[in-house]
């Protein structure tokens, strides 16, 4: 069986649809070969800053040797299933993914970024994966952390938040099983991607 | 400014929404609407004459003929009809910069202009539901070409699309099928937007004469399973909760096995973190004989 994770199936239908996107774009996530930016370092801890983070009110977060600076005014709902490991099977393939945060019905994801482009969010088939592997799902709520850098690496502002929210319907297991047989089509035949993918 | 990190809340009761629908012109987008409950229309498009179902209308010039609106003025009316929210938001912006000149430049809005127009386009459709009215939207669609595909989306200017995603419940798209029938499609697709919390297939859209009641009764149920996720998603997350702090004591095999049958019952993120759990403790599942088992260390 194949496997690949709900980001690496985004980079492939994105990769799909960009014409300007060639081939070692696409292989190299696929293969884990590109660099984090700074950005998305930052980023990675700004999740876990949010994993760790209590109920109550602060104005600052630290993570993973980050510090964030509120520069506005935010609401996140605290859930204790954080982290949660997702899987689904279609035919061959097993797509795997971690949702931030599950709150009852709705997965939450974290995301951040220095531009906050809600026509992507909603275009991307990552939140249609991540509810099509829970059952309980029926909802799918963004939390955009716009962050800001400073002088000091380690260091960020979070200048915005925005808050986007998404539902089940009724196409959704069909269009998430017609991407992965897509992905698998493509995928069954590189000799690199089927030594890393069989379990 | 603060991050506040809250409990999970109460049900909370829908009584108003905000809907958005857009598609191509001359689909009867402003018909659909004004069939919303006693609809008034503010024609920010002047295009409200063409349509085929005839309700209460404000000829919109300027920002200024909505912004002071009353309870009174609007208490015989349950449902706002915004048409078109990409003109109104222009009209937004003509007042933004009428009042501050350092908003526009070359009459466009500045970066400071635009986050005046998402402040204040919000602050105008909270006052609406306040107010308790639904809030319809209507949007011409732009078609945005990427390589060989076509992406239908809602026609409204830059930023404040994003104020529109956020505060609407559900968003439909309406087209027209080759057999010439006017449908509405909620669901999001793979070319276009939409948001469909009452899980509807693509509907067919009655003649006005047949149906002027059509967006009141999609409204209506709209609301009713938007209220009916509200109560599950507090259930849900009762029930998640409990598993949760019952499993920090779990500690032997015994634990986990004396648990099986419930957890399948349980919701699958929280099976994700009773297996978690289980592996963290350093337990095994033993697939033949279906239960956990102690992995055995063998020393040398």
């Amino acid at each position: 069986m194949l496997k690949v994770s709900v980001s690496n199936l985004e980079c492939f239908r994105i990769w799909r649809q960009d014409d300007d996107l060639d081939m070692g774009w696409l292989m190299d996530r696929l293969l884990g070969l590109v660099e984090q930016t700074p950005q998305q370092r930052a980023g990675e801890a700004l999740h876990k800053a949010l994993e760790l983070a209590p109920v109550g009110q602060v104005d600052q977060l630290h993570g993973l040797g980050y510090r964030f600076w509120f520069d506005c005014d935010c609401q996140v709902a605290y859930s204790p299933l954080r982290e949660v490991a997702l899987a689904k099977e279609y035919g061959d393939l097993r797509v795997t993914g971690r949702a931030d945060s599950v709150i009852g019905s709705t997965i939450v994801d974290y995301k951040t970024g220095i531009h906050y482009d809600p026509d992507r969010l909603l275009s991307s088939y990552q939140w249609r994966l991540y509810m099509n592997a829970l059952p309980e799902a029926i909802r799918f709520e963004w939390r955009y952390f716009v962050l800001r850098p400073t002088d000091d690496p380690r260091e960020y502002h979070v200048s915005e938040h925005h808050q986007l929210s998404q539902c089940w319907y009724p196409d959704l297991h069909k269009d998430c099983r017609e991407l992965a047989r897509q992905y698998y089509e493509f995928a069954r035949d590189i000799p690199a991607l089927k030594r890393m993918a069989v379990l | 400014m603060t991050l506040k990190i809250i409990p999970a809340g109460e049900p909370i009761t829908v009584s108003n929404i905000n809907l958005a629908i857009y598609g191509p012109p001359g689909t009867g987008k402003t018909t659909l609407a004004n069939s919303a409950e006693r609809a008034i229309n503010l024609d920010f498009d002047r295009g409200a004459y063409r349509a085929g179902l005839r309700v209460d209308t404000v000829a919109v010039t300027s920002w200024n003929d909505v912004v002071g609106f009353t309870a009174q003025d609007l208490a015989a009316y349950k449902t706002i009809v915004v048409d078109t929210a990409g003109r109104a938001l222009d009209r937004l912006s003509e007042d933004i910069i009428a009042e501050n000149p350092k908003a526009g430049r070359g009459g466009a809005l500045s970066l400071q202009g635009f986050g005046t127009l998402k402040v204040r386009f919000a602050a105008f459709l909270k006052l609406l539901n306040s107010l308790g009215k639904d809030v319809v939207l209507v949007a011409h669609m732009d078609e945005q070409r990427n390589g060989d595909d076509i992406i239908e989306r809602l026609d409204v200017q830059g930023g404040s699309k994003g104020e529109i995603y956020k505060s609407v419940d559900a968003m439909g798209r309406i087209f027209v099928t080759p057999t010439l029938q006017r449908v509405i499609d909620f669901s999001p697709r793979a070319n276009s937007f939409g948001k469909n919390p009452a899980g509807f297939e693509i509907i067919p859209i009655p003649h006005p004469d047949d149906n002027n009641h059509f967006l009141a009764d999609l409204i209506k149920d709209i609301k009713a399973k938007l209220n009916d996720m509200s109560a599950e998603q507090v259930e849900a997350q009762k029930v998640n909760e409990d598993w949760i702090t019952a499993l920090a004591d779990f500690s032997t095999v015994e634990d986990f096995n004396r648990n099986l049958a419930d957890i399948r019952k349980a919701s699958r993120s929280v099976q994700s973190k009773f297996a978690k759990r289980a592996k963290e403790l350093g337990f095994t599942y033993d697939k033949q004989h279906k239960v956990y088992v102690m992995v055995e260390v063998v020393h040398a």
